[in-house]
């Protein structure tokens, strides 16, 4: 009898996990990456920036 | 210069994330291909805004006769063409999964390709010449050329006929019934996020070219 009511307590317990990238049918993971792609693509052009201002300077 | 690529970074991070997360109208056969107006639409932004600037360029070139604003008009152009190329394609896709081909005989999609064309034979003509400044003079009077007929074969050409196109024809373009503020909001940081971003390639690869020039 205790044993039922542990588990139905275990059962309606509301169990904290990591669902906040899966809600709403994953949608988050999308976003997740293309903002990962496209900071990797303004970091591309950051670096390249910075390596022609250093040939400019040179210069 | 430094705070312009800030805001192209914030507002390009908004657009995306917002142009996905955010609630659209429920049309049918577009679905959630909606979505792509903020991406498809700020390419073709973005291209027409590049190709002012490279005809800006071209007649400041005639006007001054200084090679460096020569320079700057082919850059533009070649960024812009980019952008365009890139539109052309997402469109494709788009209306692949929404009228069913990727290409159909429309007057905006033919006249968008023959502006393109024209763009590219204007990088034909110009390393054909040898010479700097003839090719300078040729490339720049037939780059205000380009740009004088782009705005009719895309803007005015598929208004006076029928059209699959928003905004176009009998067709009304997404502004008239369903670009309400809903896509407002995302659609118009993207455009703007989309222009700086074409600047600033277009800032790079011209340093790249000056240097270029230099060696």
């Amino acid at each position: 009898m205790i044993n039922c009511m542990v588990i139905l307590f275990l059962l309606l317990q509301d169990i904290a996990m990591a669902d906040v990238l899966r809600s709403e049918g994953k949608i988050y993971v999308v976003v997740l990456i293309f903002l990962i792609i496209i900071s990797g693509l303004f970091l591309y052009l950051y670096r390249l920036e910075k390596k022609i201002d250093s040939i400019e300077k040179e210069k | 210069m430094k705070i312009l690529k800030i805001l192209c970074v914030i507002l390009l991070v908004y657009s995306v994330s917002a142009g996905i997360l955010f609630d659209v109208p429920r049309l049918p056969i577009l679905n959630e291909t909606i979505r792509v107006l903020y991406f498809h639409v700020p390419m073709w932004f973005t291209m027409i805004f590049l190709l002012f600037l490279s005809s800006i360029s071209a007649y400041k070139f005639i006007s001054s006769g200084d090679l460096s604003y020569d320079l700057k008009s082919y850059n533009y152009a070649n960024i812009g063409v980019f952008f365009g190329v890139l539109g052309v394609i997402s469109g494709m896709i788009w209306a692949k999964y929404t009228w069913g081909t990727y290409w159909t005989n429309d007057p905006k999609l033919n006249g968008s390709a023959v502006g393109l064309l024209i763009y590219f034979s204007y990088f034909v003509l110009r390393n054909s010449v040898e010479d700097e400044s003839k090719k300078g003079k040729i490339s720049s009077v037939y780059n205000i050329l380009a740009f004088s007929m782009l705005i009719p074969l895309i803007f005015i050409l598929p208004r006076l006929t029928d059209s699959l196109h928003p905004g176009n024809g009998g067709n009304p373009g997404f502004n008239v019934y369903d670009l309400n503020s809903q896509l407002r909001i995302v659609f118009y940081p993207a455009v703007i996020g989309f222009i700086l971003l074409g600047i600033w390639i277009a800032d790079l690869r011209f340093r790249v070219l000056k240097l270029k020039n230099e060696l």
